[in-house]
């Protein structure tokens, strides 16, 4: 791989992650918002909002699944490093390329099939009921999610730089 | 040939049951041709899940409540016309009519062979402080309800609030007074012990609540001439038996409350409940299928 | 096959996440039933569609508001003010100061490695061994997921269709039973404090220490009192909450600043992150456990080896504890409730409640045991204790908790006793 193919993608990887962080913070504080305001209403006016816990459950989904594609970025997810920690370098090299290549299959895989998904016929007829939209809406974070991961795994493994192989503590 | 059947309810419930029945039949009456395995409890999803799963032919069969089946096949919320049947055998006579064939015919185009129909127990209404004698007394009360677009349609013209909280909370929802009331079946309500909590039981069977035993196309194709008859067979027996075990809870359930709650019959249910009854004939009833269902109910109720 | 498929990945340090996805994909080819892959998306959406888990990304953000806003600095400073009529209060300071805390945050990890930063040096320089300091600290960390509100406890909820609330009152008793234990080898490992180099506790005005800890202390009162008297679900007294901290931190404390804001919804969604990849990821692959019929499987061979509830609950510990010493606690709870929880539940008739607030404490224990141990690595990073010493002084907090725990197998009755 060339550095400026690398480059490229680091710097699409960047560009995407930053996207993603923006509207992860304001989803986080959209769905604070809502359930304060619902829990505000409910109890307070005896009128609560009737879609908050749809709308609330759909906006947490989305901040999720840009959230772990952030994490892909950063490769902060949880590993197992017992094993890796005490390995001669080149066989740890070895794993975490076999690794994050079985990583991007199964991106591809979800990717495809996510797809197939969203435009299924089957789909149509879900509706989410209080807020009486089409749920297919909220499906798309599904392939939307696959493309930015497979983008971001893609662009660490072309990047010398980012491969972190001791890895953080893990969290509870 | 094993089948994969996949049930929401869990497994002490009637329609569990059913499917146990029809396990077994299936099995004696194939002589072990054919095989079922249960998926109870939504182990393999929800009923969203579960239906893609069968369009899908991943998942073979399912009885799948008449709440999700709507949302495929919109003819179906005729069934939650309120204060349509006074008790389940009025609900299970009605599953005679064409128009209620025909809904199940309707499901063909989606994948899916449907079998027939079983019930749960008509639905009542149970409060905390005080019995509902009056549409009033619903004002600005917190009604647990099943989340699907007929009942919150009907309960939230009734002027309570509705309010979709989880089965397993309810019990502590109604102890804590996070809720004033549920909409409920007697079964669930015996089941789940909620007349330790809750003992205004108030009779208004002001809805059915039905599920529709089904097959995926995809395996339905595969099936032999025979198996088809073997499964078919076997699936109406166990609708049949489920139907006469829901009759026969019934009473078994209302005779237990009557000796330990306060019970009390809502008789001009159908008159006090008149707003929200419009309510849902405004949205529902302008489908063909569905004011046809609810006149030839309205006939056979007649005949009697 | 696929049991080896999961091991070697997990060993090769592939993320747990997509050891489970892999795993997933595996078990599908492996049956030649492509038609899943179709569904995969699907359980992979749905498996995050539930109101409950809300309060995770929540209970989070309010430990971050927490640490910012000088909420934990108030309680320690009044924990002080409360004791400072015992001689060698301190270590009583720490653990007292651990319990309030742990009725805020939901996460050992978390209240660890803030404890460690702000006990460990007090702790030293009244006398206390280093070892023993970073172990009571690291120890007492582990009532923050057992006294409510506990991540741990929401997603032994969300994973089991077990009430939430039922979940926090459970732990409540366990909680304070670890608390009296500890106090307890407290006591015992007291005396060999020098008191030489105690310095002299100075006085603090206790009625303003006190003051800043109560108004703290109201958060608690929120997510618990709520949620025990039923004015709010977990989610809503989550939410609550945050919002209490936002206003004790930004305008009553004045140290929540608005410029902090964007680096502590950053960590939130990190941190959040990581938990819900692996709920989805658990959940697709519970799905074709359960799709090829392997929990009923491991029901029956359960059954044919014991009768007794008893015995059963002893070897889940066992198995727990061997499981915690490598893997994180809540990826474990992820992979393991959907099969042993219907064992436990039909097979034995164990009370779903008292079996999560069992497994949860037993999975949280491996946050403390070596060699793969997250509570140890903090708590040592941050104190600068070696590991090997912070392992040895380790050992009679792992045997208190222990203790608890066999407690809680015995007599179930500590958890269902509010229920
Ligand atoms: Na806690
Ligand atoms: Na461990």
């Amino acid at each position: 791989m060339t550095t400026y193919h690398g480059n490229l993608l680091t710097r699409a990887s960047r560009t995407v992650v930053y996207v993603e962080q923006w509207v992860c913070n304001a989803l986080i504080v959209a769905f604070g918002v809502l359930l304060i305001i619902n829990a505000i209403l409910r109890y307070a006016f005896n009128s609560p909002l009737f879609f908050a816990e749809e709308l609330g459950v759909y906006i947490l989904i989305w901040m999720a699944f840009m959230a772990i594609s952030i994490g892909i970025h950063h490769d902060s997810h949880v590993r197992l490093t017992m094993l890796t920690g005490v390995m001669p370098d080149p066989l740890r090299a070895a794993c975490y390329w076999i690794s994050e290549l079985i990583c991007l299959v199964i991106l591809a895989v979800l990717l495809k099939y996510s797809l197939d998904w969203v435009t299924s016929p089957a789909v149509t007829f879900d509706m989410a009921i209080t807020l009486g939209w089409d749920k297919w809406v909220f499906y798309l974070i599904v392939p939307l999610f696959s493309a930015t991961s497979l983008l971001h795994i893609t662009a660490r493994l072309t990047d010398r730089s980012r491969h972190a192989f001791a890895l953080g503590v893990q969290e509870d | 040939k094993e089948l994969k059947l996949g049930i929401i309810t869990p497994p002490q419930h009637v329609w569990t049951k059913a499917a146990h029945e029809f396990a077994e039949r299936v099995e004696s009456e194939s002589d072990g041709d054919l095989s079922v395995a249960l998926f109870p409890a939504g182990q393999l999803g929800d009923e969203p899940a579960m239906f893609a799963q069968m369009q899908s032919g991943l998942l073979d069969m399912g009885i799948m409540t008449a709440a999700i089946t709507s949302q495929r096949e919109p003819s179906v919320n005729g069934w939650f016309t309120p204060f349509l049947f006074d008790n389940v055998e009025d609900a299970i006579q009605a599953t005679q009519t064409p128009a209620a064939e025909q809904m199940l015919d309707n499901l063909s185009d989606k994948g899916l062979h449907a079998f027939g129909y079983t019930f749960a127990g008509m639905r009542h209404i149970l409060m905390r402080d005080q019995a509902v004698t009056s549409i009033d007394d619903l004002d600005h009360q917190k009604i647990r309800i099943i989340p699907i677009s007929a009942m919150q349609t009907w309960w939230r013209a009734t002027g309570a609030v509705p309010t979709p909280i989880q089965l397993p909370d309810v019990y502590q929802g109604l102890q804590n007074k996070m809720i004033d009331g549920v909409g409920i079946d007697l079964d669930a309500l015996v089941g789940s012990g909620f007349d330790e909590v809750a003992q205004h039981l108030t009779l208004t069977n002001h809805m059915a609540f039905p599920a529709i035993a089904m097959v995926s196309s995809t395996t339905w194709d595969t099936l032999s001439e025979n198996e088809r008859e073997v499964v078919n067979h076997a699936m109406h027996e166990a609708l049949n038996w489920a139907n006469q075990a829901q009759v026969d809870a019934e009473a078994d359930n209302l005779d237990y409350l009557e000796q330990h709650i306060d019970v009390r019959h809502l008789d001009d249910a159908k008159a006090q409940f008149a707003k929200a009854n419009t309510a849902f004939d405004d949205k529902f009833s302008v489908l063909p299928l569905i004011s046809q269902f609810q006149q030839q109910v309205a006939d056979q109720h007649a005949e009697k | 096959m696929t049991l080896g498929i999961f091991i070697l990945l997990m060993l090769m340090g592939m993320p747990i996440a997509f050891v489970l996805l892999a795993t997933t994909l595996a078990f599908i080819l492996l049956d030649g039933n492509f038609r899943a892959l179709e569904t995969l998306p699907q359980v992979l959406f749905g498996s995050l569609e539930v109101f409950d888990l809300l309060a995770i990304p929540l209970f989070i953000l309010l430990g971050e508001i927490m640490n910012e806003g000088g909420i934990t600095r108030r309680i320690i400073l009044a924990a002080r003010a409360w004791f400072s009529w015992l001689p060698h209060s301190i270590a009583y300071v720490s653990l007292t100061s651990n319990l309030m805390l742990a009725s805020i945050m939901g996460s050992a990890t978390a209240q660890i490695a803030i404890m460690s930063r702000v006990m460990t040096p007090e702790l030293e320089k009244d006398g206390y061994d280093k070892g023993f300091a970073a172990a009571l600290t690291a120890g007492s960390g582990l009532l923050g997921p057992i006294i409510p509100p506990s991540m741990i406890f929401i997603i032994y909820g969300v994973i089991g269709q077990v009430s939430i609330g039922a979940m926090f009152l459970g732990g409540i008793l366990p909680g304070l039973a670890l608390f009296v234990i500890i106090s307890g080898l407290i006591a015992l490992f007291a005396r060999r404090a020098k008191s030489a180099n105690a310095p002299k506790q100075t006085r603090i005005d206790k009625w303003q220490a006190t003051r800043g800890a109560l108004l703290t202390l109201s958060i608690p009162l929120v997510i618990v009192g709520g949620i025990a008297f039923g004015i709010v679900t977990p989610t809503e007294s989550a939410a609550v909450a945050t919002l209490l901290a936002v206003l004790l931190g930004g305008l009553v404390f004045r140290e929540l600043k608005l410029d902090s804001l964007p680096a502590l919804l950053q960590r939130t969604a990190r941190n959040t992150a990581i938990v819900l990849f692996l709920i989805a990821a658990a959940k697709a692959f519970g799905w074709v456990l359960v799709f090829n019929q392997v929990p009923q499987q491991v029901a029956e061979m359960m059954q044919t080896t014991t009768q007794s509830p008893l015995l059963f609950m002893l070897m889940v510990f066992a198995l727990l504890i061997v499981v915690g010493m490598v893997l994180d606690g809540i990826a474990a709870l992820i992979i393991l409730v959907p099969i042993l929880l219907p064992v436990a539940q039909q097979g034995y008739g164990i009370d779903p409640v008292a079996f999560g607030v069992v497994t949860c404490m037993t999975l949280t224990l491996g946050l403390l045991t070596p060699p793969v141990g997250a509570g140890l690595f903090v708590a040592s990073a941050i104190s600068d204790v070696s590991l090997a010493r912070i392992t040895f002084w380790i050992l009679p907090f792992i045997l208190a908790a222990s203790l608890v725990i066999l407690l809680t197998i015995f007599y179930p009755a500590l958890v269902t006793a509010f229920l």
